[in-house]
């Protein structure tokens, strides 16, 4: 599921909404050339408004092979459940996962575009802290 | 009177009943939440539960501890519930069940120890302190209770700590929220029942009713 086998980069986008995060993702790709690793884990297991924290777990583990991943959230239970499915990771895996605090379409683009420039994940993330 | 056991039949029965307790106070929760959240706490847990009832002779059938159940029945609110009571109450049930690996039957003491650890993850997901109109400050109280050394007959204390998260739910009506989307509210939350508090105590009168049969049997 890896998109880019340079970029050790993964970002996972979680809201209530999954139409929000579908469509972020869409947009990211489409302004990246295709050339992240991003994957939408908006709404609940059955596709209703909400989230689930083992969806959120899930897409994760099918970013197992980047070195770190970047979970960017938008509100409420957002938070509650990234913060769940990351605890229910194997700690390897956990090891590699930070949730990112800022606002998901800005920040979610300017980690991704960062991404294809550079594996440094401390300056990826400081850009995203500038927003 | 000796010791009360409560086998994996006790929780399978308790996991049973929730899903016409959830359907019954639905429209009720639902009212609480339409208030000050965002409408939806009734049908959520109806649609996490009914889930829980559909796998659970499968549960049941493939788990090899009391453990297991509550894990399995955590996941699947997790994945299921939607709101933030998914992450919350799926926590708690998980955590419920992490002390009793290998165990088809636990001591009522036991149990007890199960909940404080369920209402200890769900402070460390949620964040929240007593006060911020949430279902913790139903469960805090009620923490209280079950911490206490047990009488002779679990079924006064266990309605002792049913007892007191009902007052930790009335306590939220005054409370402007410091947690959630009713935070955004300020002062228009006050006067309102905290819908996760409310359906917090609901919850653990279900494990009551069960146990009251429990004990008689």
């Amino acid at each position: 599921m890896v998109n880019n086998a340079q970029s050790s980069v993964g970002i996972i986008l979680v809201s209530h909404s999954q139409k929000i995060t579908e469509g972020l993702k869409d947009l990211i790709l489409e302004m990246n050339g295709e050339n992240v690793n991003i994957l939408s884990a908006g709404g609940t297991d059955d596709g209703r408004l909400g989230t689930s924290a083992t969806i959120i777990m899930s897409k994760i583990e099918e970013l197992q092979d980047c070195e770190n991943i970047l979970v960017f959230y938008d509100m409420g239970s957002a938070l509650l459940s990234a913060e769940t499915a990351i605890d229910l990771l194997d700690e390897d895996l956990q090891a590699k996962c930070k949730i990112i605090e800022g606002p998901i379409v800005e920040g979610a683009f300017v980690a991704s575009v960062q991404s294809t420039i550079t594996n440094d994940i401390d300056a990826i993330i400081e850009e995203v802290s500038k927003l | 009177m000796p010791t009360l056991v409560l086998d994996r039949e006790y929780f399978v029965n308790v996991f049973r009943d929730m899903l016409p307790f959830v359907d019954k106070e639905s429209e009720h929760l639902q009212q609480l939440d339409s208030a000050i959240g965002d409408g939806d706490h009734g049908i959520n847990l109806t649609i996490g539960f009914r889930e829980v009832t559909k796998q659970l002779d499968t549960i049941n059938e493939d788990a090899a501890d009391i453990s297991t159940i509550f894990k399995k029945v955590g996941m699947l609110l997790l994945g299921k519930v939607g709101g933030s009571s998914g992450p919350l109450y799926g926590s708690f049930f998980m955590k419920a069940g992490k002390d009793v690996t290998g165990k088809n039957e636990v001591t009522f003491d036991e149990f007890c120890g199960m909940l404080l650890n369920g209402i200890e993850s769900i402070q460390l997901r949620g964040k929240a302190e007593l006060g911020d109109k949430t279902m913790i400050d139903a469960f805090l109280p009620g923490a209280e209770v079950l911490k206490q050394d047990s009488p002779e007959d679990p079924v006064e204390k266990f309605t002792a700590f049913v007892e007191a998260m009902k007052e930790g739910a009335e306590s939220t009506i005054p409370l402007i929220a410091k947690k959630g989307r009713a935070m955004r509210l300020g002062e228009r939350a006050i006067g309102h029942k905290d819908p996760g508090a409310e359906s917090a105590w609901m919850m653990m009168e279900v494990f009551l009713n069960r146990l009251k049969e429990a004990v008689s049997a």
